[in-house]
């Protein structure tokens, strides 16, 4: 990144000064969008699952059996746009962000984020292990140094979700693996690469292995 | 940009307090201005302003209850409410922790409390100091987590490769 000249940069976390202070110093044209805080103010305000109503009671129940044969579900979350224009940034920090998200939300916001990430630009991501499903406070990630602190806020205690490497691969067509870090927590680091190539069109190297 | 009714703010308007041996102006709660306030003095708000605020040499703090959707400019501009709109200051701009701002941020000072809420852009450039400092918030930071996620092992190293 530093070999980039006065970089686009947005940082999706929780707003840090600490951040901020250190990508401008590297010369970054810093943007802050709180987005994970949005997230899961949202999913705290979302209405619960029609089936935690339906379960309240048998003949409840009983209804959805002989109407459809299939549980309530809850709507399918939309994600409004990000309101950032095509390939306006040269690095994205999304931090913990995936860990908030359905797949759904995560399906829509991965395009969203390949949309305003520009050619050869950076993407940074951590993916939390399968086996992290306890409900935790969200966490704010502090650049100190030459290391990251992680530190809980208050904020809406949540179920964090899990993305298989699979899945990761297909929400970021467009983007290579420059670097992964598997910690021992199971977390996982990824910094991605846009592909330049995609803009003619061409399915990128990740979709075809995939595929 | 809503620009009228123009309104030149006065050092003692009717229902604006004036906190005697201060030199600074109170509009309360209950005031609601809707466009362009400009003063030669310092000035708080803890009321609604829409439209624009300019106070040029002077310092604008914008209180807890106060609610702002104007484009901002002054010397030093302290949030500690809402702001909608650009803010521009000569000196430094603070963010507390219970500020909130959408809008794009230029000042070569920035000071950024943690749980402070921001979307928006930094420009620090062409500040002689520039630079951005950090007042954690007690209150919402608690101890660092030590837990193996990010700081055990080689901490954050996908991270560090961005760098």
């Amino acid at each position: 990144m530093k070999k980039m000249s006065h970089p686009e940069l947005l940082d999706m976390g929780y707003t840090t000064g600490n951040n901020i202070d250190y990508f401008v110093r590297l010369g970054c044209k810093v943007h802050v969008d709180d987005y994970i805080a949005t997230t899961l103010q949202r999913r705290a305000s979302a209405p619960p699952a029609k089936r935690d109503a339906a379960a309240s009671t048998a003949a409840r129940r009983s209804f959805d059996r002989r109407r459809d044969r299939s549980p309530a579900k809850r709507p399918p979350e939309r994600i409004a746009p990000l309101d950032y224009e095509t390939g306006q940034f040269n690095v994205v920090l999304c931090w913990d962000l995936f860990d908030y998200l359905s797949p759904e939300a995560a399906v829509q916001t991965g395009r969203e984020l390949r949309r305003i990430t520009g050619a050869g630009g950076l993407l940074l991501a951590f993916f939390g292990p399968r086996s992290n499903t306890a409900v935790r406070p969200p966490r704010r990630f502090r650049i100190v140094g030459e290391a990251i602190e992680v530190q809980e806020i208050d904020g809406p205690r949540v179920k964090p979700y899990h993305l298989a490497n699979r899945e990761v691969q297909k929400i970021f067509a467009d983007f290579e693996v420059s670097q992964t870090v598997l910690l021992k927590s199971g977390v996982r680091e990824m910094l991605m690469r846009k592909e330049s190539s995609t803009r003619d069109g061409r399915p990128s190297t990740l979709v075809r292995r995939a595929g | 940009m809503p620009t009228s009714p123009t309104r030149e703010f006065n050092a003692a308007p009717a229902r604006t307090g004036h906190i005697p041996g201060e030199g600074i102006v109170n509009i309360g709660q209950s005031i609601c201005i809707r466009g362009e306030l400009t003063g030669q003095e310092d000035l708080t708000i803890e009321g609604k302003v829409e439209g624009k605020i300019d106070l040029q040499e002077h310092n604008l703090t914008i209180g807890p209850n106060g609610r702002i959707q104007a484009e901002v400019g002054a010397r030093t501009v302290v949030v500690q409410g809402e702001v909608t709109g650009n803010i521009k200051a000569r000196e430094r701009v603070e963010l507390a922790e219970t500020g909130h701002v959408k809008g794009d941020i230029v000042s070569p000072r920035i000071v950024i409390a943690d749980g402070a809420r921001f979307k928006g852009s930094v420009d620090m450039s062409g500040a002689p100091e520039a630079s951005t400092k950090v007042s954690p918030s007690p209150k919402s930071t608690k101890p660092t987590v030590t837990a193996p996620v990010i700081t055990d092992g080689p901490p954050a190293q996908a991270a560090r490769a961005a760098r």
